[in-house]
C-alpha cells in the first residue's frame, strides 16, 4: 500500500513535468517545479515509512526548507530582475 | 490491523486523490493564474493530509512530532511561495489581458512603491 502510494506520486510528478517542459510562460514552469518538489518530499516520507529509514524524515525537513527558499529567491529574481536592490 | 493504520491509510488515500486533482488542474486549466490557484490550494491540502497520515502511521512521540512539523511547514510555506510567484508574475505583466474591467491590485502595488 505505502510503496504503491510512493510509485503513484512518482507517476504524478512525471505527468507534471509535462507542464514544466512545455509551459508557455515562466510562471507555469515555476509552479510545476514547486509541485514536483512537494511530490518528491512526499515520496521520500513514504519511503522512510516503508523501509524504516527514519533518517530520511530529517532530510525531508531540510528539503522542504530549501524548496521554500528556492522558490522565494526565484520569485524575487523574476520580479525585480536582480536579487539585491 | 490496528485502528491507527486504518486511519493513516484513509488520510493518505485522500491526499492522493487531492494530488490527482492538483495534476488535473495544472494540466487542464486555461490560464496562468488559475494554474497558480490549483498549485496553491489543493497541493497544500494534499501534502498536509499525507504528512498527517504518516504521523498517525508511525505513532511514536518524537517521530510523529517531527512529521507534524513538516506538515505545518508545508501548510504555511506553500501558499507564501505561490503568492510570491503570483505577485512577481503580475508585476512583470506575464499573460495579462490588454484592458480590464476592474484592476485593484495595480493601485495597491503603486501605493507600495511610494
Amino acid at each position: 500500500m505505502i510503496i504503491g502510494l510512493a510509485i503513484f506520486f512518482t507517476i504524478l510528478s512525471m505527468i507534471v513535468s509535462y507542464r514544466v517542459i512545455k509551459g508557455p510562460t515562466i510562471t507555469d514552469r515555476l509552479i510545476g517545479a514547486d509541485a514536483i518538489g512537494i511530490f518528491m518530499s512526499i515520496v521520500m516520507l513514504l519511503i522512510a515509512l516503508e523501509y524504516d529509514l527514519y533518517l530520511l524524515i530529517d532530510i525531508v525537513l531540510a528539503y522542504a526548507v530549501l524548496l521554500f527558499i528556492d522558490v522565494l529567491i526565484y520569485a524575487k529574481y523574476f520580479e525585480h530582475g536582480e536579487l539585491y536592490k | 490491523m490496528e485502528i491507527n493504520i486504518i486511519i493513516a491509510y484513509f488520510l493518505m488515500s485522500t491526499g492522493a486523490i487531492f494530488a490527482v486533482i492538483t495534476v488535473l488542474g495544472l494540466l487542464r486549466f486555461p490560464d496562468v493564474y488559475t494554474r497558480i490557484h490549483a498549485g496553491a490550494v489543493v497541493l497544500t491540502i494534499s501534502a498536509v493530509l499525507v504528512t498527517l497520515g504518516t504521523a498517525i502511521y508511525v505513532w511514536e512521540f518524537f517521530l510523529s512530532m517531527k512529521v507534524l512539523l513538516i506538515g505545518a511547514f508545508f501548510l504555511f510555506s506553500n501558499p507564501m511561495a505561490t503568492h510570491a510567484i503570483a505577485r512577481a508574475s503580475y508585476s512583470r505583466k506575464i499573460a495579462l489581458p490588454k484592458e480590464y474591467e476592474i484592476d485593484e491590485y495595480s493601485s495597491y502595488l503603486g501605493r507600495d512603491k511610494k
